[in-house]
């Protein structure tokens, strides 16, 4: 920022001496390029390398959040671009600091969240000599990144680090690291400021040729599916899927990340397919002739057995990343590039598949879940239903990893594809309490639940100090089987039930946890409190977390044995 | 199998890092690697590799090269071939713009 004149009279202004501006160094750089690209809020945590930045923070009208962990810091930054789909922020210093950051880069990666990691570095001169705090995290994060860049000339720190902001938003987003030698940040300069935030390149259009092959091969089929990914979301393309489906009366499922793509009420939507899909998602999908894949990569958690998945099927496969087309499962026809536009081009005209839709419809109604589960304990599937119900079009549930964040999937009702924010692709404990927080911050208003389980907590229990610090309204619904269930299940049913290191019996007591970080806190234990617990939950303002105890012994169902086809499944 | 691989990649810091951890991540052996002098910012560098098992396709692995930022082109001699006679295929063409 300029520093205007401390005299508020024009006059005089125009007659005194010009201001003398203080000196700006490539950390300056750094902040106001930031601040120009229109960057509200970076999530952080300072250290040696990375200190002039913070140096430079001050009087900047970035929004700069201290979290305890910084791999916190990138699972909220994660958890922010998620929902605005523009890149998150975080920070860290060198060496201990960015190395804490690798798990929320490799998140990003794996689920092409648009997401920018600056780290501080040790100055150039001592870069490859096992200097104090030096690791390469440039060379580390290499695989788990779209991008990475060292700047090394302090005048070049606005234009590159708004191309990184391109890199990442652009295509398929994904993660691009900025690594700091700390003399270039506190080296003089005087960069000239990028304009004004480009917008990202969309992707490019499919040919006519290419729709018109997919158009053929649609109306060819008596047993049609949709096959939803993350990329639709991603490719924001929902609007377009979901009138395509009212259109066509094609029969969809979901992956993990495409759930709120389709209406959540769509007749025709089957609901999630994969190991814990729902018997009418996986048994469409293997029974059907044609199998549409939109944004969507054939990932082993969603096809099972890739050999039997769609086995009677072609293949039309839609995806703004040409490398993702044929990767697994070739393709009959493909569309890389818009698939919004391409959807909104697929004009089949009536389709003659009203039988399949009927037996896909009926299948649904008779192997929907039930929740008359015996006894009075809390039954956690009927609670995560009722909760997203009363939640509304306003639910946004932050999950971390476990039987928790499958039954969130199979049970929780999502309007968009942004209400349910999940660790998907890499699977990692300690997503959620700093999820939560990113899009308590970025959605004060809407009602963020992070849902997590008594292993996965532990994990980045040090955010509630964050959640505290800031007053963010995050409810916090804590699933406690005092073990580490989804592990406890596969040893239940894969390795002759030898339980192995997965009780939890001895966790603390979460709820005097939660007051000892100044949070309201209670426990919840057995069924006739839930309703109790789910209006006061989401009728605070928070920080809240409720402590709920469930029976160790319930497990996810369906579940596909791994190495079988999903129509083998098993049940419950 | 032997495939040869042309890549035309900028020279920017750790792009033949970038470059050939991918190639090994992805499946493959590098069995031979040239990299030409850098001119106009840009070196070609040549590659034989070899799928570590029979299911990796090496269009998959060269349209991964292709989505790295510093990759400029990539070709097989096959596809530069073509290219020479003025046959029409460039992996570009096959590519949206990778922003
Ligand atoms: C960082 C990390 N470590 C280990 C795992 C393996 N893992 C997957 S689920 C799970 C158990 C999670 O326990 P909890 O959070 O209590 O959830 P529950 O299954 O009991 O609902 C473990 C250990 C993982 N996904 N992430
Ligand atoms: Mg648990």
């Amino acid at each position: 920022m300029t520093a205007l004149p401390a005299n508020d009279s024009l006059t005089e202004a125009k007659t005194a001496p010009a201001p003398k501006t203080a000196k700006q160094t490539g950390a300056h750089a750094v902040v106001r390029t930031l601040e120009a690209l229109g960057v509200e809020r970076v999530f952080g945590y300072p250290g040696g390398a990375i200190m002039p930045v913070y140096d430079a923070l001050t009087g900047s009208s970035l929004q700069h959040i201290l979290v305890r962990h910084e791999q916190a810091a990138a699972f909220a930054a994660d958890a922010q671009a998620r929902i605005t789909g523009k890149a998150g922020v975080c920070l860290a210093t060198s060496g201990p600091g960015a190395t804490n950051l690798l798990t929320g880069i490799a998140n990003a990666y794996m689920d092409s969240v648009p997401m920018i990691i600056l780290t501080g570095q040790v100055p150039s001169g001592l870069m490859g000599t096992d200097a104090f705090q030096e690791v390469d995290v440039f060379g580390m994060s290499m695989p788990v990144v779209k991008h990475s860049i060292i700047i090394r000339d302090p005048m070049r720190i606005p234009e590159m680090i708004a191309e990184a902001f391109e890199i990442a938003e652009g295509g398929r987003p994904g993660p691009v690291l900025i690594d700091l030698p700390k003399d270039v940040l506190q080296a003089e300069a005087y960069p000239t400021l990028p304009p004004e935030p480009r917008p990202a390149a969309g992707p490019s259009r499919a040919s006519d040729a290419d729709v018109a092959a997919a158009t053929a091969l649609l109306t060819q089929s008596k047993r049609p599916v949709l096959y939803i990914g993350g990329g639709v979301a991603l490719g924001r393309a929902v609007d377009a899927v979901r009138d395509f489906m009212g259109r066509t009366g094609i029969p969809a499922v979901a992956t993990l990340k495409g759930l709120g793509c389709p209406h959540p009420d769509a007749e025709n939507f089957l609901g999630m397919l994969g190991m814990h899909g729902g018997r009418a998602a996986n048994v469409a999908v293997d029974e059907c002739d044609l199998l549409v894949c939109c944004g969507a990569r054939f990932d082993d958690r969603a096809t099972g057995r890739l050999d039997s998945f769609a086995k009677g099927a072609r293949i039309i496969h839609m995806d703004a990343d040409i490398a993702e087309i044929g990767k697994l499962r070739a393709a009959d026809a493909a569309i890389a590039g818009d698939i919004a536009d391409a959807l909104a081009r697929m004009d089949p005209g009536y389709l003659d598949i009203d039988p399949w839709r009927e037996t896909c419809r009926e299948r649904k109604a008779r192997h929907a879940f039930r929740y008359d589960a015996p006894g009075n304990g809390v039954f956690a599937p009927a609670m995560l239903k009722e909760l997203s119900e009363a939640a509304g079009d306003d639910f946004i549930a932050a999950c971390d990893v476990g039987q928790h964040q499958m039954w969130v999937a199979q049970h929780c009702r999502f309007a968009r594809p942004e209400s349910h924010l999940t660790s998907a692709g890499l699977g990692a404990m300690g997503y959620g309490l700093p999820a939560g927080i990113g899009a308590a911050m970025e959605r004060p208003d809407a009602k963020v639940v992070t849902i997590s389980g008594d292993g996965s907590i532990m994990m980045n229990i040090q955010e509630l100090a964050t959640a505290r610090r800031y007053s963010v309204p995050i409810r916090i619904l804590l699933l406690d089987n005092a073990s580490l269930g989804l592990v406890r299940q596969w040893q239940e049913y894969f390795f002759d039930q030898n339980f192995s290191e997965i009780d939890l019996y001895d966790n603390p007591d979460f709820a005097e946890v939660a007051h000892a970080f100044g949070i309201e806190a209670f426990t919840v234990h057995s069924r006739d409190e839930v309703p109790g617990a789910i209006d006061r939950l989401l009728n605070a303002r928070g920080p809240i977390l409720a402590h709920v105890l469930i029976d160790p012994r319930e497990n996810v169902w369906p579940l596909v044995p791994p190495g079988a086809s999903n129509a083998d499944m098993m049940e419950d | 199998m032997l495939n040869t691989l042309i890549i035309e990649l900028a020279e920017a810091e750790g792009a033949l890092m970038r470059l050939i951890g991918l190639v090994e991540r992805r499946g493959y052996m590098i069995g031979t690697l040239d990299k030409s002098e850098a001119r106009e910012g840009q070196s070609t560098i040549t590659l034989q590799v070899t799928p570590r098992d029979a299911a990796r396709q090496l269009d998959v692995l060269i349209r991964q090269i292709g989505r790295l930022m510093d990759v400029r082109a990539v070709f097989t001699p096959e596809i530069a071939a073509a290219e020479a006679a003025h046959a029409s295929y460039h992996w570009r063409q096959a590519c949206p713009p990778r922003n």
